[in-house]
C-alpha cells in the first residue's frame, strides 16, 4: 500500500514532464500542422542551461535557495529565445512548402544542438546540485515521498493553468483556438495567424524549457540526451491525447505517466515502457484522433 | 515508345560495369586513400569500413522505395533491419541449426514483422503513420536493450565463430565480408530499379503524387502500401544480417531512434525518389560518421582552438547542419544537383553523340534554389 502512494505521485510527476513538453508540441502542431522533433533537444539544452547556472552552487554550506528559482527561470527563457529562434529562422522561411520539410528543419536541429552539447560538455554524466528542500522528504500518509515531485506536479500544474488562461483570456489565445479549429476560416477573416503561431510556439518552447529544468531536477544527473526519451513519450501522449488539444495532453500525460510506474515497479522494469507504446497503439487503432482530437483534423 | 539506340546511352552502364569491377578488384589494389578511409585500400580496416557503407547504403536504398517512391515516411524502418540482425544471429546462437537456416530464420522474422507491424500502421496517414512506426521502433529498442528474451541488452549478440562459414570468420578473411556485403548493394539496387520500373511501381508513384486519385480510379491504396512496406522492409531484414555478419555481433544501437532518423537524413541529403540518390546519401553518411571522430582525434585537430575542434569532432553536428542546408536550398537532394548540372550542360553544348560527359560530381558547383 506504501508503494501505491509513492507509485502515484511519482507517475504524476514524470506525467507532468511528458505534459510540460507534448502542451507545446500540441498546440504547434494543431495550429500550423508543424511537429517539431527540436523539443526534445530543447528540453537538453535547458536542462544544461539550468545546470550552468546552479554548477558549483554548495547548498548545504549556505548558497541560497534563490539560486535554484533563479536555474528554472533561466531555463525556461532560454528555451523561449531557442523557440523564438528556430521559428524565425527555420521555419518561418519554409511556410508554403511542403509539411514534411519543416518537421526535417526540426529535425536537423535537433541533431545539431544535441552534438553541440556533447561536443562542449561531453556525453557523459553531470551531477546537478540541489538545495535541502528540494532534496528532501515530505511525510504523507505514513510513508516518505520527495519534495521534488510536488514541485514539478504544482509547476505542470501552474503551466496548465496559465495556457489555459492565455488561451481563453486573450485575443491571440481566441485566434489560436479558432485556428486550432478551422486556420482557412480564421484566414479567410484577414487574421494573420502565423503571429499568432510565432507566439505559440515561444510558449511552447519555454514550456519545454522549464521541463528542461525539471527533469534534470527529477533524475538529479544530466547528459546531451536527456530530452531523447522525454520527447518519445511526449509524442505518445500526442497521439493518445489528441493532437492540438491541451485538455487532451493533460489526461493523456496522467493517464500514460501513472501506469508506466506502476508496470515498471510490478511487472518488470521496462514494462511500463511497453505499455505505453502499446496504449498509443491500441488508441490509434480504435480512436485515431485521440482522447479529444478533433475528427476530421486527424493528422 | 522506343528511343533510338545512341552511343550515349551506353555510357551509364558501362561506367557502373566499370565501378563494378574495380570494387570488386579493391581487395586486391593496394591504393593509397589519402586518409578518407583508414589505411591502404586492401587493408582489412578499409575493406570492413567499405562493408559497412555498402550494407548502410542498401538499407538506405531501401528506404527509398518507402519514402521516395511511395511517400511513406517511416521513422521506424531500421526496425526491420534489427529485427533481420537479430533473427539471424540469435537463431545461429541459441540454437544448432546453422548458418543458412539461421539466415532463412532472419529473413522469415523480418517478413513476419512486416506484415504485422505495416498491417497496422499503414491503418494511419500521413504523420500517424510516422509516429506509429517511430513507436514500434522504440519498443523494439527498449526490448533489446533491456535484455528481454535474450537479446544481449547494451552488448548485443556476439556472432559464435564455431558456426559461422570458414570463410566469413578471421581479419584475413575480411575481404569475403566485403564482397558479401557489395553483392548485397548490388542485388538491392538492381531489385529495386527493377521494382520501381514495374507497374507495381507506377502504382507507388501514383500514390506518392495523389492518393485520393489512385483511390478513385479504383486501386486499393492500402494494400498498394502495404506491398511497397513489406518489399522494403524484407529487404532491410537482408541488409540487417549482412550488417551482423560484417561486423560479427547483432549491434544494438541500430535499433534506436537516432539510427532510423539517421536513414531519413541519408536520403533526403541523397535526393529522395532516385536510388542513386539513396545510395550516395549512405555511402557519405557512413563514412563521415566513422570517419570524422577518427580524425578529430589527430594532433593536427586536437590543437586547433574550440570552435573548429568540436564541430569536427562531433559528425552529428555537421551532418545535422548539412542536413538542414539541403532542405533550403537543394530540396531534391545531390540527385537533383547532379541532374539540372548535366541538364545544363546539355543545353550548352552542341549535341554530338559520344561527346557528352556524365554528370560530374554535384556536390562544389551545386546551383542553389
Amino acid at each position: 500500500m506504501d508503494a501505491v502512494l509513492l507509485l502515484t505521485v511519482t507517475g504524476l510527476s514524470v506525467g507532468a514532464l511528458y505534459f510540460l513538453l507534448a502542451s507545446g508540441l500540441s498546440l504547434v502542431f494543431g495550429l500550423m500542422h508543424v511537429l517539431s522533433f527540436a523539443h526534445g533537444a530543447y528540453l537538453s539544452v535547458c536542462a544544461f542551461a539550468g545546470w550552468l547556472v546552479l554548477r558549483g552552487a554548495d547548498f548545504d554550506a549556505g548558497a541560497p535557495t534563490w539560486r535554484y528559482a533563479a536555474a528554472l527561470v533561466v531555463a525556461t527563457a532560454a528555451g523561449a529565445g531557442l523557440a523564438y529562434l528556430t521559428e524565425v529562422f527555420l521555419i518561418r522561411p519554409l511556410y508554403g512548402r511542403d509539411q514534411l520539410d519543416q518537421l526535417l528543419v526540426t529535425m536537423g536541429l535537433g541533431f545539431i544542438l544535441i552534438a553541440v552539447l556533447a561536443g562542449v560538455w561531453g556525453p557523459d554524466e553531470q551531477a546537478v546540485p540541489l538545495p535541502r528542500w528540494v532534496r528532501d522528504t515530505t511525510e504523507l500518509g505514513g510513508i516518505a515521498i520527495p519534495n521534488d515531485r510536488f514541485l514539478l506536479i504544482a509547476l505542470a500544474a501552474l503551466v496548465f493553468v496559465l495556457i489555459q488562461l492565455f488561451l481563453r483570456r486573450t485575443r491571440h489565445g481566441l485566434i489560436v483556438r479558432a485556428g486550432v479549429q478551422n486556420r482557412d476560416m480564421v484566414r479567410a477573416l484577414g487574421i494573420d495567424v502565423r503571429r499568432s503561431f510565432t507566439l505559440v510556439f515561444v510558449l511552447g518552447g519555454a514550456a519545454a524549457g522549464l521541463g528542461g529544468a525539471l527533469a534534470a531536477t527529477f533524475i538529479r544527473a544530466i547528459t546531451p540526451h536527456i530530452g531523447d526519451s522525454f520527447l518519445l513519450y511526449a509524442f505518445i501522449v500526442l497521439v493518445v491525447g489528441g493532437l492540438g488539444s491541451l485538455s487532451g495532453a493533460l489526461v493523456a500525460a496522467v493517464a500514460i505517466g501513472v501506469p508506466q510506474q506502476f508496470a515498471n515497479y510490478y511487472v518488470n522494469p521496462g514494462a511500463g515502457d511497453v505499455l505505453a507504446v502499446a496504449l498509443m497503439a491500441a488508441m490509434l487503432l480504435f480512436r485515431p484522433q485521440g482522447l479529444f482530437g478533433q475528427k476530421e483534423r486527424v493528422v | 515508345m522506343t528511343r533510338s539506340f545512341t552511343p550515349r546511352r551506353l555510357v551509364g552502364p558501362v561506367l557502373l560495369l566499370a565501378l563494378g569491377v574495380f570494387l570488386a578488384c579493391a581487395p586486391y589494389l593496394p591504393l593509397k586513400t589519402f586518409g578518407i578511409l583508414p589505411d591502404a585500400l586492401n587493408s582489412p580496416g578499409s575493406l570492413q569500413l567499405l562493408a559497412i557503407m555498402f550494407t548502410v547504403a542498401a538499407l538506405a536504398a531501401s528506404f527509398d522505395i518507402l519514402v521516395g517512391h511511395t511517400g511513406l515516411f517511416s521513422f521506424g524502418h531500421a526496425l526491420f533491419f534489427a529485427i533481420g540482425a537479430y533473427g539471424f544471429a540469435m537463431t545461429l546462437t541459441l540454437t544448432d541449426l546453422g548458418f543458412g537456416p539461421a539466415v532463412l530464420a532472419g529473413l522469415g522474422a523480418t517478413v513476419l514483422g512486416a506484415v504485422a507491424v505495416n498491417a497496422v500502421a499503414l491503418r494511419a496517414s500521413l504523420i500517424a503513420f510516422s509516429m506509429v512506426t517511430l513507436a514500434c521502433a522504440q519498443l523494439a529498442s527498449i526490448i533489446v536493450n533491456r535484455n528481454y528474451f535474450r537479446t544481449g541488452g547494451e552488448e548485443g549478440i556476439t556472432l559464435p565463430y564455431q558456426k559461422m562459414p570458414a570463410v566469413f570468420v578471421g581479419i584475413v578473411n575480411t575481404k569475403y565480408t566485403y564482397w558479401t556485403a557489395l553483392a548485397l548493394l548490388a542485388v538491392v539496387v538492381a531489385v529495386t530499379v527493377w521494382v520501381t520500373s514495374t507497374r507495381l511501381g507506377r502504382v507507388w508513384h501514383a500514390i506518392r503524387e495523389n492518393e485520393l486519385r489512385v483511390s478513385v480510379m479504383g486501386l486499393s491504396v492500402y494494400w498498394y502500401k502495404f506491398a511497397s512496406a513489406v518489399f522494403a522492409s524484407t529487404l532491410a531484414g537482408l541488409c540487417g544480417i549482412v550488417y551482423a555478419i560484417v561486423l560479427g555481433t547483432a549491434d544494438p544501437s541500430v535499433t534506436g531512434l537516432f539510427y532510423s532518423l539517421g536513414l531519413i537524413v541519408m536520403v533526403i541529403l541523397g535526393g529522395k525518389g532516385t536510388v542513386w540518390g539513396a545510395v550516395v546519401g549512405g555511402l557519405l553518411y557512413t563514412l563521415l560518421e566513422q570517419r570524422l571522430p577518427v580524425v578529430a582525434q589527430s594532433d593536427a585537430i586536437a590543437s586547433l582552438p574550440a570552435a573548429l575542434r568540436i564541430p569536427l569532432s562531433e559528425p552529428q553536428l555537421l551532418l545535422g547542419a548539412v542536413f538542414v542546408v539541403f532542405i533550403f536550398v537543394l530540396p531534391g537532394g545531390l540527385a537533383d544537383a547532379a541532374r539540372r548540372l548535366a541538364r545544363r550542360r546539355r543545353d550548352d553544348r552542341p549535341r554530338r553523340p559520344g561527346a557528352t560527359r556524365p554528370a560530374p560530381d554535384p556536390a562544389p558547383a551545386a546551383p542553389a534554389g
